[in-house]
């Protein structure tokens, strides 16, 4: 089983130049050094809510983050990107069972969805997500790429991920009266939804 | 002086149908009706944060505003309207000049709104950034910068951006260009709580 780690943050202003530097030369190297996780992905939130920077990390396990977390060179890794950044937050999330995770190869886009579900209805969604939502989606040119739920950090408790080849391809998808079907039904089961519409920062190859 | 009235909720569940038909037979040609505001708008956020329904009122003054929100009928309209939604809340938003602001209910089709605080140290830069950078590039985006506004009364973050387009792919391209990036780079070196969404008409009033 897989698990992801979410980390979310602002750079300090002024320190752009140096954030980029020490995340290639420094950071994402470190982490991939432990073998216990690998950097998949740095983005910007082109839309939604921030912190405005986010990296994410595929590991094979919860136990192998909690592994990592514990390291001495992981713990001054992150101190000095402290120096550098500010509204830091992370998350662990684990699998729903939905979707299989996979992570597209080449540049992409993503469309990710994040909400509380109302666990008196997760039959009904279950059901939803396989017959209705992930078809839709995908039809629409958005690939499902992950069902999560949080296992450790700050809510909302599901993300699903979406990507695209383009921001084009997911305004569409979000402009067509059949995204708006699937909302109003994903809307009887969840609450606190929002999106967020995410762009390669171009920092992780 | 134009202000504009934000009220967002997200629809109960369940409730669907009995608000479709509530807000545009009864809530809209209501406030309408009263004189005090002009409803311009509804929106669903197609990308963002929640609540996920906005709807938009203008008036004249924040005088008539006030008088709106004390109106008997206004207040029995927001009751019957509070039975179908949930996570409603309003903020009543006053031009900051750095654009002329629509009064009339000449909207675009669809909106991509900014919102922040700006750091007090950074106010002034920030001011200057805003009319000189970004409002010039999102004009080179071909995307029109519809509304400028501060909150006057309501919850943070305290200042709204608007710009629309009838366009939907000129957003695509905008959010997708490197220039966006480094442009949103640099507003976030002057802001705190930033965040942005992408809307588009919720349906339920007559297309822009």
């Amino acid at each position: 089983m897989s698990a992801k780690f979410i980390q979310f943050f602002d750079v300090l202003p002024g320190k752009q130049g140096e954030f980029e530097n020490f995340l290639r030369k420094n950071y994402i190297p470190g982490v991939d050094e432990t073998g216990l996780m690998k950097v998949v992905g740095s983005w910007q939130v082109a839309t939604g809510e921030g912190p405005y920077h986010i990296l994410e990390s595929l590991a094979a396990s919860l136990k192998d983050i909690h592994t990592y977390i514990q390291l001495d060179h992981i713990q001054k890794l992150n101190h000095l990107f402290h120096f550098l950044i500010t509204n830091y937050k992370t998350k662990v999330m684990a699998p729903t069972g939905h979707l299989e995770a996979s992570i597209p190869a080449g540049v992409h886009y993503r469309f990710n969805h994040h909400y509380d579900m109302d666990t008196r209805r997760f039959e009904d969604y279950s059901r939803y997500m396989r017959e209705r939502h992930i078809p839709a989606m995908e039809d629409m040119g958005i690939h499902m790429i992950g069902g999560w739920h949080v296992a450790v950090g700050p809510g909302p408790n599901i993300v699903v991920e979406g990507a695209a080849d383009s921001v084009e391809t997911i305004l569409d998808a979000v402009g067509s009266g059949k995204y708006r079907e699937l909302m109003d039904e994903l809307n009887t089961m969840v609450t606190k939804f929002g999106s967020k519409i995410l762009v390669p920062t171009g920092l992780v190859d | 002086m134009p202000v504009k009235l934000i009220q967002y909720w997200n629809i109960r569940h369940g409730k669907r149908d009995d608000f479709d038909a509530f807000f545009t037979q009864r809530f809209v040609p209501g406030v309408n009706a009263q004189g005090h505001m002009q409803m311009i708008a509804s929106w669903q956020v197609a990308s963002g944060e929640g609540p996920c329904f906005i709807a938009e009122g203008v008036s004249n003054s924040s005088d008539a505003m006030a008088a709106l929100v004390m109106d008997p009928e206004f207040i029995v309209l927001r009751n019957a309207l509070l039975e179908l939604v949930e996570d409603y809340s309003t903020k009543l938003l006053f031009p900051t000049g750095r654009i002329d602001s629509p009064t009339a209910a000449i909207q675009p089709k669809y909106k991509f709104n900014r919102h922040f605080n700006i750091n007090a140290e950074d106010y002034y830069a920030c001011d200057a950034f805003l009319a000189r950078e970004y409002f010039p590039m999102m004009s080179t985006f071909g995307i029109d910068m519809v509304g400028d506004w501060h909150v006057g009364i309501g919850g943070t973050p305290y200042a709204i951006s608007e710009s629309g387009t009838d366009d939907l792919s000129l957003i695509s391209r905008m959010l997708q260009s490197p220039e966006n990036q480094d442009l949103t780079i640099k507003l976030l070196s002057m802001v705190t709580a930033y965040g942005c969404k992408v809307l588009i008409p919720s349906g339920h009033m007559s297309p822009p």
